[in-house]
């Protein structure tokens, strides 16, 4: 009887655990089983020092140091790229990242031109953007970028990007 | 009485709006999928983003205009644009709408449509077909004309050279 109660709970916990298991991972996890797929995954505080590096001469962001606090923001950056995907891949995905609406993810832009598209999704709890996903999908490509973050929307603000290429020239 | 009539009037006001809006998202999601039509959406949660980071002096009339936007669409196609053109026509509530500008112009047809007062527009409808593209460009918000008018300069997109027509109006 006792080890009845056990299977039962292991049982219970694994299906619990799969259920609220993170979207994106399971897109990841799914993507990562298939043939000619490269995946990188980059932690933290390698994403701060490499932004840092890069920015040390860039004229678009007027404020290093606000773009090193974003910087600084993102837990981890994950992509993953495929090539040669099959249909039945393509439509396990589309389906998954659709999915992604009913998992409190807001579907922040879509662009589709020829057989391109490009979808971002964007995940806020509080005022911070906790989950930014890009699912790209090609005639037989696909890519998605996934940035665990943890920004306050406040944040952006301080980024003071400059849209005016003209004056940057100039300057 | 009185309550329920206002009630009815206020269900009223809020199916027609609700209508109005349910069309022109229809037709996006006809023709999103469609392989002959480009197709962008942004949300007003990426307007709001993008508002909040650009550079309030060098930007000044981009971030004023963008905070004005609370969501913009684009249908586009090279393909039969005189059919979809009418096709839009019949599906859209353009009555509904206040023609700003309409330009024929060896067989295009080029339609403003607002919803508004004055400089300032909730909705602005950009129909283009008949000629070489099909276009159907949806923009809502607290939109000021002549800011949409300088926006086509920033839209690398076919048919958003027509939104230079509003600023020549």
């Amino acid at each position: 009887m006792k080890n009845t109660f056990y299977l039962l709970a292991i049982i219970a916990t694994f299906i619990f655990s799969s259920c609220n298991r993170n979207p994106i991972n399971k897109i990841f996890d799914t993507a990562k089983k298939e043939d000619n797929v490269i995946a990188v995954s980059l932690p933290g505080w390698m994403i701060k020092k490499g932004v840092s590096m890069a920015m040390k001469n860039d004229t678009v962001v007027n404020d290093v140091n606000t773009l090193n606090t974003i910087a600084g923001a993102i837990k981890k950056v994950r992509v993953l790229v495929k090539s040669h995907s099959s249909e039945a891949f393509t439509a396990n995905m589309n389906k998954q990242v659709d999915n992604l609406s009913s998992k409190n993810f807001d579907t922040y832009a879509f662009i589709k031109s020829d057989e391109n598209k490009v979808t971002v999704y964007g995940k806020e709890d509080k005022d911070k953007l906790k989950d930014l996903f890009f699912y790209v999908n090609g005639d037989e490509n696909m890519a998605i970028l996934h940035l665990k973050t943890d920004i306050s929307i406040a944040e952006f603000q301080k980024l003071n990007l400059s849209f005016n290429k003209d004056k940057q020239k100039n300057n | 009485m009185r309550i329920i009539t206002s009630f009815l009037l206020a269900l009223f006001f809020t199916a027609t709006a609700s209508a109005q809006v349910d069309a022109i998202d229809k037709f996006f999601n006809q023709y999103q999928e469609n392989k002959d039509f480009t197709v962008v959406y942004v949300s007003p949660k990426m307007f709001q983003m993008v508002s909040k980071a650009t550079n309030e002096v060098e930007d000044k009339e981009l971030k004023a205009l963008i905070a004005g936007i609370k969501g913009l669409k684009i249908l586009t196609t090279k393909v039969e644009s005189a059919k979809y053109y009418a096709e839009a026509i019949k599906k859209l509530p353009v009555n509904e709408y206040e023609t700003l500008i309409t330009v024929r112009d060896k067989g295009q047809n080029v339609k403003f449509l607002t919803k508004g007062t004055g400089d300032i527009v909730n909705e602005l409808l950009l129909l283009v077909g008949g000629g070489e593209d099909f276009v159907l460009m949806s923009f809502v918000g607290n939109l000021d004309l002549n800011n949409i008018a300088k926006l086509a300069k920033k839209i690398n997109i076919d048919g958003a050279e027509h939104l230079e027509k509003i600023g020549k109006q």
